[in-house]
């Protein structure tokens, strides 16, 4: 058999049809892409509010508050200092954001086996100067590199914040003590705070150009009442020992729509 | 020449058979809700297209201002425990809630249904990038952006999983979601990828080019969302736990975020 090839017209045909046939299944692929469409659209961009940055300090504001009370002698009175503070938040060496502007309470807890009084007085700071002044309040504290420093206090009011202890029995409850609890002998006091000597309530500033932390003492004495009464003796309370607490804490409260 | 013509012909029947076949396997990929096959259309640009606009009757949002496209959140709506930005617009936290409403026309008889997917995107600087820039497919999770060292990239996606409380990778179990999309004010009938808002057209009303109102709730929720199972089966420890584990979810997400948008994808049939 001769072989033949394909004349030049014939060619052309089958060439001019292949064209066609892909430009039909193109225009067909894409027609398939295109009933599918995608429409999107934004709301507007929102601010996330900045969490409360809230932190129990030493009475420098360097570090995290250690409460160490120690020894309480026979008509002595203990003082403890700290710091209430909107200080920046820092995760891992970097500042992040952390915002103030809010209420908070203050609460203490004791235990009762010293017949202690507690109570808290606003500070404010006061210069060196006045170290030797017999009112003046002082606390050391550590800098972060470790030196040691001395900062100096006078209380704002002879008034001691005022304090509310119906939340002891709710609180007892979510510590899970379910029994009876008048039977139970060292329970725990609670105290909470919420306003200040002004009336006002405990707030806490935003940052503006320098910190705005607040400074608390406690004074801690013994109960008069309790140590003149007659029989009563110090010695029957050498070894006993009592813990405190002192916790702050502000709650973002629920966002709510209508009027106030 | 009677076996050129042979030849020619079986070239051209074949090539027939696959344009038919390649027309038609197009055809049905755009036809899958639709019975009837109304005759075949030809220009993109018509095909598929619904009208998006924020007020009944309004203009279609690709045609409006930088300033008047994006749709109001309801968020200043919200006047107690809220705290405002420069603006005086309240801003996002723990506990809000809001609506936001599209008017969706269908413009063409062709399209009968369209499907709505709502996320969160979010921005941690002021002028950064808005993550995810698209939907994530399935329960996947989206990339982080190119450019970003592992730590940026690791925090960006771990801030998503905790707003749509998906599973990072590597994060056992999934975390709750702290953002939640609904149909209804009541917060019942969950919108996500897999249950999206589907909104729908009769043949008479896309004909008629009728508005539909898109309305989609969202919520922050204010603590830990409890199930009702949860609820009965938790203990009072276990309940603390979870709901501790989700105040310092929402703490990170307010440390790292700066802003957030509702982001919503449109898909036609």
């Amino acid at each position: 058999m001769k072989k033949r090839n394909l004349s030049k017209k014939i060619k052309m045909q089958i060439l001019a049809w292949a064209v066609v046939a892909c430009l039909v299944s193109l225009i067909g692929g894409s027609f398939a892409w295109y009933t599918i469409q995608n429409r999107e659209a934004d709301s507007k961009t929102v601010e996330v509010m900045e969490p409360y940055f809230l932190k129990l300090q030493n009475p420098g504001d360097t570090a995290e508050l250690q409460l160490a009370v120690g020894s309480l002698f026979p008509g002595k009175t203990k003082q403890v200092v700290f710091c209430v503070s909107n200080k920046e938040n820092e995760e891992g060496g970097n500042v992040i954001m952390g915002g103030g502007d809010f209420d908070y309470t203050m609460e203490v807890i004791y235990t009762e086996n010293l017949a202690l009084n507690y109570k808290i007085y606003e500070l404010e700071k006061v210069s060196e100067s006045e170290k030797d002044n017999p009112e003046t309040i002082w606390a050391e504290y550590s800098e972060t590199g470790g030196t040691k420093k001395v900062n100096y206090w006078k209380k704002k009011t002879g008034t001691a914040l005022i304090g509310d202890d119906s939340i002891t029995s709710e609180r007892q409850a979510q510590a899970g003590l379910t029994e009876n609890v008048s039977e139970i002998m060292n329970k725990g006091k609670y105290i909470s705070y919420d306003k200040n000597t002004n009336g006002e309530k405990l707030h806490l500033q935003s940052k503006t150009d320098g910190y705005n932390p607040q400074f608390f003492v406690m004074e801690i004495t013994w109960n008069t009442a309790v140590t003149e009464q007659p029989g009563f003796s110090f010695s029957d309370y050498e070894k006993e020992t009592d813990m405190i607490y002192i916790l702050v804490k502000a709650l973002q409260l629920k966002p709510e729509k209508g009027t106030t | 020449m009677k076996k050129e013509q042979i030849i020619t012909s079986a070239v051209m029947l074949v090539v027939s058979v696959l344009v038919l076949i390649s027309v038609t396997i197009a055809w049905y990929t755009g036809n899958q809700d639709r019975p009837t096959v109304t005759g075949m259309q030809m220009s993109a640009a018509e095909v598929g297209e619904i009208k998006i606009a924020l007020a009944p009757g309004g203009e279609d949002i690709k045609n409006l201002s930088e300033t008047t496209k994006y749709a109001d959140t309801g968020l200043n709506e919200l006047t107690i425990n809220i705290e405002k930005d420069a603006q005086g617009n309240v801003k996002i936290a723990p506990g809000t809630y809001g609506k936001i409403t599209f008017y969706v026309t269908s413009m063409d008889v062709s399209v009968r249904s369209c499907k709505v997917v709502p996320i969160v995107q979010i921005q941690q600087t002021a002028d950064g990038i808005w993550y995810p820039v698209s939907i994530a497919e399935d329960s996947g999770i989206p990339e982080a952006p190119d450019g970003l060292d592992a730590a940026s990239a690791a925090l960006l996606e771990e801030l998503y999983t905790i707003v749509h409380g998906k599973k990072a990778a590597g994060v056992q179990p999934a975390k709750t979601r702290h953002i939640s999309f609904f149909k209804d004010e009541a917060g019942t009938q969950e919108i996500d990828e897999a249950t999206p808002y589907l909104v729908e057209w009769s043949a008479d009303e896309a004909a008629a080019k009728t508005e539909k109102p898109v309305t989609i709730y969202w919520k922050w929720h204010y603590e830990y969302p409890f199930t009702a199972e949860e609820t009965a089966t938790l203990n009072q420890t276990e309940k603390s736990i979870k709901i501790n584990e989700y105040d310092a979810e929402d703490t990170k997400l307010g440390n790292h975020v700066k802003n957030m948008r509702f982001h919503f994808t449109f898909s036609t049939q």
